[in-house]
């Protein structure tokens, strides 16, 4: 069976314990069930490979984000009767049950598809939109190779209102102090608030992951201490040792080294930017790493 | 009125300015499939474009910007160009093209209702549109204090000499691109809106620009911003655009359009820079997974490819896309990002813009 949240100490290498799992799911040995969670994405990705894509099998991927992006992108190709009966339903879901309010209007869209001498092309239309001249009318589409599932095709559009869902605002900089103890507190305060920011926009956005992605980003905490001042050329900086593996918001003023610091820097640098851009950044950046086809 | 129109004005007008020997000089630094090893202060241009990418977006600007921007060692700089062999003669050519270009935006500009003194703060001084000639405005371009005040209000085209070209060719696409404006519809939505200004709205007009230049004042910005110049433009667009969002009703709506209008003189400014700069746009490969989404004026488009191109594509360069419509024609790119996956290898992912109307225009075969 796949592993709950791949801690579990195996004799098995992972990609093999995935693929005995998929042998024995389509064989019948073990029972799959009808809404898999993230432990099942290799699983999935297996399935879809070979050629799975009726809707018991798509409605299964969807009850996770991260296992659909998976499935959908080794589905394999081929026709597909109502691909875009299949594929509507499918990104219906997606937006319905993983993006957050912002998005609701787009729950109701349809997708419709038609293949061109490039690739199957797909678009987003307004629900009772004349189907006379879909372009005119569609809000969104995408190009995708010939005989793309309906996985891919809803995944696709689902992860382009991700993206578009995303904070992409402009924050105020933060005002740099030149002493070290002020930079000490203001790199705390900064802290603070980027992870704030990294929650609220997290459980706004993209609710049915944050929990993940709060895991997947890693801040947990920050333990630091900024040193005295170096000249450097015409700059003066103050050297700044930092981890993210602290429980706790800490951060102090010495010369001893600390122990357990993984990140060095500047704390000018460190408070250079925006606490919410750094947030929006490191969160689009985890969505990357969880969701493929999501970034850059 | 579709705005096919305004791309082939723009790209008629390009093809005119391109004939100065001063923008042979320009693309010659730009345009990388040229070769420079026997041209020293095109050479010296190239590593500055290498260290300071915000010169690549907005490349006939060249001879505006680059003397403004603080020496960043060991990038080149204004003057490691000037101290080559020709750069010189190389930076007057690149500040004829700029004037050049300046003066076509700002004759067009001119023809707005209510310019100079359109009342928005987007045009105070303090706008990272306006502050050290736009040199942080991203991919839009300037309004350049020195040009706004010169009264191109009150008079005709510019004369467009000193290029060492007949301007007649020049000045007969920049009418032609004026009427392409002039008729299309956000020009036409800020015509509407400028009439129907009343004594409130602009008081309300009044108080934004007073709310923004109030949080642009020198030691304010300095205060909230530091020295850095890159920290001080966040700062300029942040106040920007919360002092815009106070706006209410007719005055918001006014904002809108001028926002509208502006970025789409802005768009057929970067067709000409782009063209002059560079002799050929950059095809986007037919198999690369595209998407988009509709805005109020057209498509923001996405695409993501095998990494060949990343070289030369970056935030400001024009993209043809031979692929099926709505998204087929020329693309302004706005943003670019590199990237390594282990399953397909280096990736270029790419957002633009795709200028409407322009599926036919600047393929390679017509």
């Amino acid at each position: 069976m796949p592993d709950d949240d791949a801690t579990t100490l195996s004799f098995l290498h992972d990609s093999f314990r995935d693929w005995l799992a998929f042998r024995a799911a389509r064989n019948g040995t073990i029972e799959v069930p009808d809404a898999f969670g993230p432990q099942w994405g290799a699983v999935a990705a297996h399935l879809a490979e070979e050629g799975q894509r009726n809707a018991w099998f798509v409605n299964a991927c969807l009850a996770d984000a991260t296992v659909a992006a998976r499935a959908a992108k080794r589905e394999a190709r081929g026709a597909v009767n109502n691909l875009d009966q299949l594929a509507t339903d499918a990104f219906r879901t997606l937006v319905n049950s993983h993006l957050g309010p912002v998005d609701e209007h787009w729950g109701s869209m349809r997708v419709v598809s038609s293949e061109s001498e490039r690739g199957l092309r797909t678009l987003l239309a307004p629900e009772g939109a004349p189907d006379a001249n879909p372009t005119e009318t569609a809000v969104a589409g995408a190009l995708l190779p010939y005989g793309s599932g309906p996985l891919r095709v809803a995944v696709t559009l689902f992860l382009g209102r991700m993206r578009g869902s995303l904070p992409s605002g402009l924050w105020p900089p933060t005002p740099i102090p030149s002493d070290a103890a002020e930079l000490a507190q203001a790199i705390e305060s900064y802290f603070a608030r980027q992870r704030e920011a990294l929650e609220r926009v997290a459980a706004e956005r993209v609710p049915t992951l944050a929990d993940r992605l709060l895991v997947q980003v890693g801040w947990r905490g920050l333990r630091g201490r900024v040193a005295k001042p170096v000249e450097n050329g015409r700059e003066i900086h103050h050297p700044f040792a930092y981890t993210y593996d602290n429980a706790g918001i800490l951060v102090d003023v010495g010369d001893e080294p600390l122990a357990g610091t993984s990140h060095y820097s500047a704390a000018e640098d460190y408070l250079r930017g925006a606490p919410e851009q750094e947030a929006v950044q490191a969160l689009a950046k985890a969505l990357e790493s969880m969701l493929p086809g999501f970034g850059p | 009125m579709t705005q096919r129109d305004i791309w082939v004005s723009a790209d008629r007008l390009a093809s005119a300015l391109s004939e100065s020997p001063h923008a042979i000089a320009l693309r010659e630094a730009f345009d990388v499939t040229v070769d420079t090893r026997q041209r020293a202060p095109q050479g010296a241009v190239r590593e500055a474009l290498a260290g300071l990418g915000m010169l690549r977006s907005r490349p006939l600007l060249l001879g505006l910007h680059l003397p403004q921007l603080p020496p960043v060692p060991p990038v080149s700089g204004y003057q490691e160009v000037l101290a080559t062999d020709g750069g010189e003669q190389f930076m007057d050519s690149a500040g004829r093209m700029a004037g050049a270009l300046i003066s076509i935006i700002e004759h067009i500009r001119s023809r707005l209702p209510g310019y100079p003194g359109i009342p928005v703060p987007d045009l105070c001084s303090g706008s990272p549109r306006v502050e050290d000639d736009g040199l942080l405005g991203g991919v839009s371009y300037p309004w350049v204090e020195a040009a706004h005040h010169q009264a191109f209000q009150l008079s005709g085209p510019p004369p467009l000499t000193g290029l060492g070209i007949d301007p007649g060719n020049l000045l007969a696409a920049l009418a032609d691109l004026v009427n392409a404006l002039g008729v299309s519809d956000p020009w036409h939505a800020f015509e509407t809106v400028s009439e129907a200004l009343d004594d409130g709205t602009r008081a309300e007009l009044r108080a934004v620009r007073r709310s923004f230049r109030e949080r642009t004042r020198p030691e304010i910005v300095h205060q909230e911003a530091g020295g850095y110049l890159i920290e001080r433009a966040t700062y300029a667009r942040v106040a920007l655009r919360e002092s815009r969002a106070a706006a209410t009703g007719a005055a918001a709506a006014y904002l809108e359009a001028f926002d509208r209008v502006d970025q789409l003189i802005d768009r057929s400014a970067s067709v000409i820079s782009e063209r002059v700069a560079f002799e050929r746009p950059i095809e986007v490969p037919v198999d690369a997974e595209v998407s988009w989404e509709r805005t109020t004026d057209g498509l923001d488009v996405r695409a993501q490819f095998a990494d060949s191109l990343s070289a030369f594509v970056h935030p400001g360069r024009l993209l043809v896309y031979l692929g099926d419509p709505p998204v087929a024609g020329i693309w302004h790119a706005t943003e670019t990002h590199m990237s390594f996956n282990p399953d397909l290898g280096a990736q270029t992912t790419l957002t633009a813009f795709a200028l409407p109307s322009s599926e036919d225009l600047l393929r390679q075969d017509s």
